[in-house]
Order: structure tokens, then sequence, then C-alpha cells
């Protein structure tokens, strides 16, 4: 299929369209994947996130619900959802040691350590930050979303959303310079 | 990657940047999580209108409904959430939501090993044949549209998915072969329709994976196997009928023609046919009206009159006293 307008795919979603509903796929599970990867640091649980994002998906679709606009954004927040509620659920899983190989098979033991101690720390203090904190910086920062697709992702106008980023990224350098100092988050 | 109107600094963007790197996503994960997502929505549209019904009557019913006394079997839904409450008596919330989010995974994904228990307790809950026969064939749907949806993303279906439907299929043939002998309804005809179409739903499915291929093939043969002996199930009833047919038609006939025999035979020779009063109206039964066939004096029955014998005349009667006076 030719690519298609992101209202043309909405609209084929809705009447349930296979080829709309298989270009979506196509298009966004793979970001999704690395979105969930990259908070949850675990190959099962970010595979376990895009199916139930896009179960979740299909669902809203069902009840007549769904977005009219914006489905990037939407499957962004039904991800960080998701998360949110697994972060709730259990403690956060630490990377195995194969994950960190395959993402760079040409990094040192030494290196590789290093590496996951930093994704670790960073990991933690995202997960310490308020949720829509926590979004703001992984959408603008890691998945670099446009202010406006933060926004429709957030429910928020895009001045709130510039005003909660620049908390967040303070927030975000007080937990890591904490956690290097003090091994874990501070508490209160 | 992000605008240059806010920049990260420097400790925050080398920090974050441990974060950018992902390892690539297992591509056979990619078509299982596509063909699960689609296998989902061809569902769901035929789901919204059997959803529609419920709502009306709200959840109470739903739930009422699942602890009520029924001589039909239980429907699905209703057995997944006895299961689904079973499980959280027993397991809390989570593990009722598990068997819950499991009845959508296809084989090899992590949920997959408990939609198949909770399949086999399912069965194991149901009592009544015909709800048996029902769930089997149910299963063995099921297993088709996984073969298909895994062969369609280029994924070659474990073994077990084929074994499970050639189970399910057995248990099925056996069910509607007990089912036909004891009503009469026809269950092996409706076998072979829904055998049929689940050959035609796995002969329809593109794949380009030759390995799937031609584990779809071999499933395909398996399933012809067990059509080829439901047709020679009915055949065998449809001659088992025709035969019964036949032996009753004659019967009839045989009693026809020894009534007709019956009949020319009264008629020959004049006895009375039992219901059929000779000479007269009026049943057979009792006496019946006075006819010349009465005996009477003199009629020929009886001693009749005294004759003397003649010394050294003949036996005859008549002339002898004649003869004696001449």
């Amino acid at each position: 299929m030719a690519s298609l307008k992101e209202e043309d795919l909405l609209c084929g979603a809705k009447n349930f369209d296979q080829q709309a509903l298989a270009e979506i796929y196509d298009r966004y599970s793979t970001g999704l994947y690395g979105y969930a990867m990259r908070l949850l640091g675990e190959v099962n649980l970010a595979e376990e996130c895009v199916a139930e994002t896009f179960a979740r998906f299909l669902q809203a679709l069902r009840a007549g619900k769904g977005p009219r606009d914006h489905l990037q954004a939407y499957l962004y927040r039904i991800a960080h959802n998701w998360v949110t509620d697994q972060y709730r659920r259990q403690p956060p899983p630490s990377l195995a040691l194969d994950e960190e190989l395959k993402a760079d098979p040409n990094l040192q033991p030494g290196q590789i350590v290093e590496k996951r101690h930093t994704r670790e720390r960073v990991r933690l203090a995202l997960r310490a930050l308020t949720p829509e904190q926590r979004q703001v910086i992984v959408l603008r920062f890691l998945e670099g979303f446009e202010n406006e697709a933060v926004a429709a992702a957030l429910g928020k106008p895009v001045g709130a959303v510039k005003a909660l980023q620049h908390r967040a990224l303070e927030a975000l350098r007080r937990l890591l310079v904490a956690i290097e100092e003090e091994g874990n988050v501070p508490v209160g | 990657m992000c605008p240059s109107d806010d920049r990260l600094d420097p400790y925050l963007e080398n920090e974050l940047a441990a974060l950018r790197e992902v390892p690539p996503r297992d591509p056979q994960a990619v078509a299982r999580g596509r063909a699960r997502f689609l296998a989902e929505a061809a569902a769901l549209p035929q789901s919204v209108s059997e959803m529609g019904k419920q709502r009306r009557n709200g959840w109470s019913e739903t739930i009422t409904s699942i602890f009520r006394f029924r001589k039909e079997p239980k429907t699905m839904f209703a057995q997944i959430i006895a299961i689904v409450m079973l499980l959280s008596a027993l397991l809390g919330g989570t593990g009722a939501a598990t068997v819950y989010a499991s009845q959508a995974s296809l084989p090899g994904d992590f949920l997959y090993p408990v939609k198949t228990w909770s399949e086999d307790a399912r069965a194991g809950l149901t009592a009544d044949p015909q709800a048996q026969l029902a769930l089997s064939l149910e299963f063995a749907e099921r297993r088709v549209n996984e073969l298909t949806a895994l062969a369609e993303a280029g994924l070659v279906p474990p073994e077990e998915v084929m074994n499970r439907l050639r189970l399910e299929l057995d248990r099925a043939v056996q069910l509607a072969l007990a089912l036909q002998q004891s009503q009469d309804e026809p269950v092996m005809e409706q076998l072979r329709q829904e055998m049929q179409q689940q050959e035609r739903a796995m002969l329809n499915a593109q794949t380009q994976n030759p390995a799937a291929e031609a584990l779809m093939t071999r499933t395909r043969q398996m399933v012809q196997e067990r059509l080829r002996l439901v047709d020679s199930l009915l055949e065998e009833s449809q001659r088992l009928q025709d035969q019964n047919r036949d032996q009753i038609q004659n019967q009839t006939q045989d009693r026809d023609q020894l009534r007709q025999q019956d009949r020319l035979q009264i008629h020959q020779t004049g006895t009375a046919e039992p219901g059929q009063a000779a000479g007269g109206s009026g049943n057979s039964y009792g006496p019946g009206p006075a006819t010349s066939l009465t005996p009477t004096m003199g009629s020929g029955y009886g001693p009749g009159p005294k004759r003397t014998p003649i010394p050294g005349g003949s036996e005859s009667n008549g002339g002898a006293g004649q003869s004696g006076k001449n």
C-alpha cells in the first residue's frame, strides 16, 4: 500500500480495514517498541507493551472512540499509561547482559558495564519523575517529537508543555546527580 | 533529534544518549505481533453486535447468568468469566487478567500456554455432549486461525498447533457420531461443513515461507483425511436409513399381500371372513341369524327313518317287495 495520510489511516481503521490497520502497525509498532524498551529495558515487557497498546487501540475503535487525529501521539499515550502501570506493579527489571551485547557487539566488557550503569541510572531517574514529566522528556528528547505532537500526547496546550518540559529537565538533572552521589533515588 | 530551540545541556544530553540506542526488534516478534493484531481486528466487528445485545442488559445480567440454573450449555463468555472468577479467587486479579489477555495470543507468545490451559479448563467444565462438540469445533477454528495468521505473517506455525487441531477434530467426530446415533439431528453434516470451511481457510492462506507452506499442506491433508471419514460415516448413515426404509416398505407390502390372499380364500370357500357375517349384516360375534344351513329333521343329518331288512333280498330299496309278490 502506498504511504497513506494519517487521516486516511484513521478512517480505514475505524472501518476495521485490514490494510489500514496493517499500515498503522508497520508504521508505529517499532517506535513504540523502542519507547517501551528505553523505559523498561526488557524485551518481553516491551513486546507486551506494544501488543497491549494496539489491543487497547482496537478496543477504543470498537467502542466508537479512538483518536480523530494525532494517531501517533494517541498510541504513545496508551503506551505511556501502560508503562506507568507497569512501574506501579513491579520494580524496574535489570537489563540482561546479552541484550546489551545485541545493542552494540563492539563494546568492551568494561564499556558494557559502564553503559549499563548509566542506563539504569537514567531509567531510575525517569521513573522517579511524575508521569507527565517523564512523558514530555521521553517524547521530546528520546523519541524526537515536536512540541505540538507532545502537546497532543499529553492533551495540553503547547505553552503548558513547554513549562512542564522546563520543570521536568530540572527535576531530571537533580535526580541524576542524587542517584550518582547516593546510589539511589533520594527519599522525599 | 530535538529541535534547536530547546537543546539539552551536555550533561543531560550525555545521560539521555545512553537510552537512545535500543537492541533491534526481533523480526519474528514483529511478524507475530502484527499477525495477532490483525487477527484481533478481524474478530472484532463481529463481536460488536453481540456485545450490543448484552450491553442493554448490563453487567448484572452477565454475572447472574453464570450462576443461573439452565438446561442449555453455558455460553462461551460465561464459561470464560467462570474460569476468570475462579482464578481471581485462587490467584487474585493478576491471574484472571492474564487469562483474559491470553485469549488473543498466538503460538509462541508468552501467554499462549495460558490460552490453551483455559481451553482445557472450559472443556473440563462442560458435560453436555452437544456443548462439548461446539467447544471442540470452536477450538479447532481457533487453531486454524492461528495457523493461517502465523503462515501469512511468514512464520512457521509450531507442530503443536497442528496436533491440537487433530485432537479437536477427532474428538468432534467421535461426539458427532454419538450424537447422530442418539438424536435425530444432522450433527455430522454440520461437522462436515465446518471442516470444509477450515480446509478452505487454510487453502486461501498466502505465505511466502516454504516451511510454513509445507506445514499448512500437511495440516490440510490431515483435515481432508477426517473429511473423508466424515463423508464415509454420512454415506453409511444414509445407507442404513435407506435400508430401514426399504425394510419397512417390504413389510408393508407383504402384509397387504397376505390380506389380499385371505380375501380371495374367503371368497372361494364361502367362509365368513372375520368381521363379515355370512348372508347378512351384523358383526361376527354371536350365533348370527338362522339360515337354511341349520339342521332340521329329515334334512340329511341324524339317523334318518328306520328300515327293516328283507331276508334274501338285496340291500336296495323299493322293487324287492314287488318282485316277491310276483
